[in-house]
């Protein structure tokens, strides 16, 4: 037996944790077609996404609405729903490491994309394939700091 | 491109590798169990233990934890699956601050056992999978036998 939340839609202000999850990995493939190819392009189309993730919400962005339209529906419900400001926080992250990258790529600077495509990719893999979310782990590093001033 | 494809590979490795290690370490702090308490009149009032429960095991978790969350959820069905005998309680450290100091809380979660009197018994740092949540509540139902 498994613990359930009752009804389907989360609480305002949470997600399905398994959505940002699927976003993570969706964002890994992304990241993973910039290593190989070196493509600015796509790094500034995964620049937008992180960036349109950022301004909506996990749950309202592409990833998380193809997420709820596809995926959702064929699993069952949530045992929980997960604060969705950390996940916020890490596509934030995701948005200022590959922001930096794309950036310096424009300037010419060498390897910008790949370096930053592969610093994001780690992150993204991580919690993908393991379930650990770094920018999670920051956003409640920031929380606890901010609440020791 | 086969330079890529390494830099692919070992990146890909490189997520494997702390990720494992980040796995070891969570088992290795499921495998300490629960470190028994010795009930104090003096523990702090966490919560009232409903009239009945053999205890109660509280998660002292906050709001960004996700491990906190999904730990509630799994001691909610073994408590269930053990008849329901054992109460179990999600505080949030943001609204029991009073908690942090007086228990020493360093780690979210942090999941303590309380006696029917409400006493803290066992206390346990970190998240618990289906296992722990397990021994969690045969501990309680133990004590309460």
């Amino acid at each position: 037996m498994s613990a359930t939340v009752a009804g389907l839609r989360p609480p305002p202000g949470h997600v399905d944790p398994r959505g940002p999850r699927f976003a993570a990995v969706a964002t890994s493939v992304v990241l993973a077609a910039v290593v190989v190819t070196g493509s600015v392009w796509l790094l500034a189309a995964q620049v937008a996404l992180f960036a349109w993730t950022v301004i909506v919400g996990p749950g309202r962005g592409p990833w998380g609405r193809v997420f709820r339209a596809l995926v959702r529906p064929r699993l069952p419900p949530p045992a929980f729903y997960e604060d969705a400001a950390g996940p916020r926080f890490a596509q934030l992250v995701g948005l200022i490491v590959t922001g930096v990258g794309l950036a310096a790529a424009v300037l010419e600077v060498p390897h910008a994309v790949l370096v930053s495509a592969a610093v994001a990719l780690v992150a993204a893999t991580l919690n993908g394939a393991f379930g650990i979310c770094l920018g999670c782990w920051m956003y409640r590093v920031l929380l606890r700091l901010r609440r020791r001033r | 491109m086969a330079e890529r494809l390494i830099v692919l590979v070992v990146v890909l490795a490189i997520s494997a590798g702390v990720g494992l290690v980040a796995r070891w370490q969570d088992g290795r702090v499921r495998r300490r169990g629960f470190a028994p308490v010795e009930a104090a009149a003096s523990s702090p009032r966490i919560i009232d233990v409903a009239s009945g429960a053999f205890g109660a095991v509280v998660v002292l978790g906050t709001r960004a934890c996700i491990t906190c969350a999904r730990t509630y959820a799994v001691l909610r069905d073994e408590a269930s699956a053990a008849g329901g005998e054992v109460q179990i309680e999600h505080l949030l450290l943001e609204d029991r601050p009073d908690l942090v100091e007086a228990l020493g809380v360093r780690t979210a979660p942090t999941v303590v056992l309380l006696d029917p009197a409400g006493r803290v018994v066992g206390r346990h740092n970190g998240g618990l999978d289906e296992a722990g949540a397990r021994g969690a509540v045969a501990t309680l139902i133990g004590v309460a036998r």
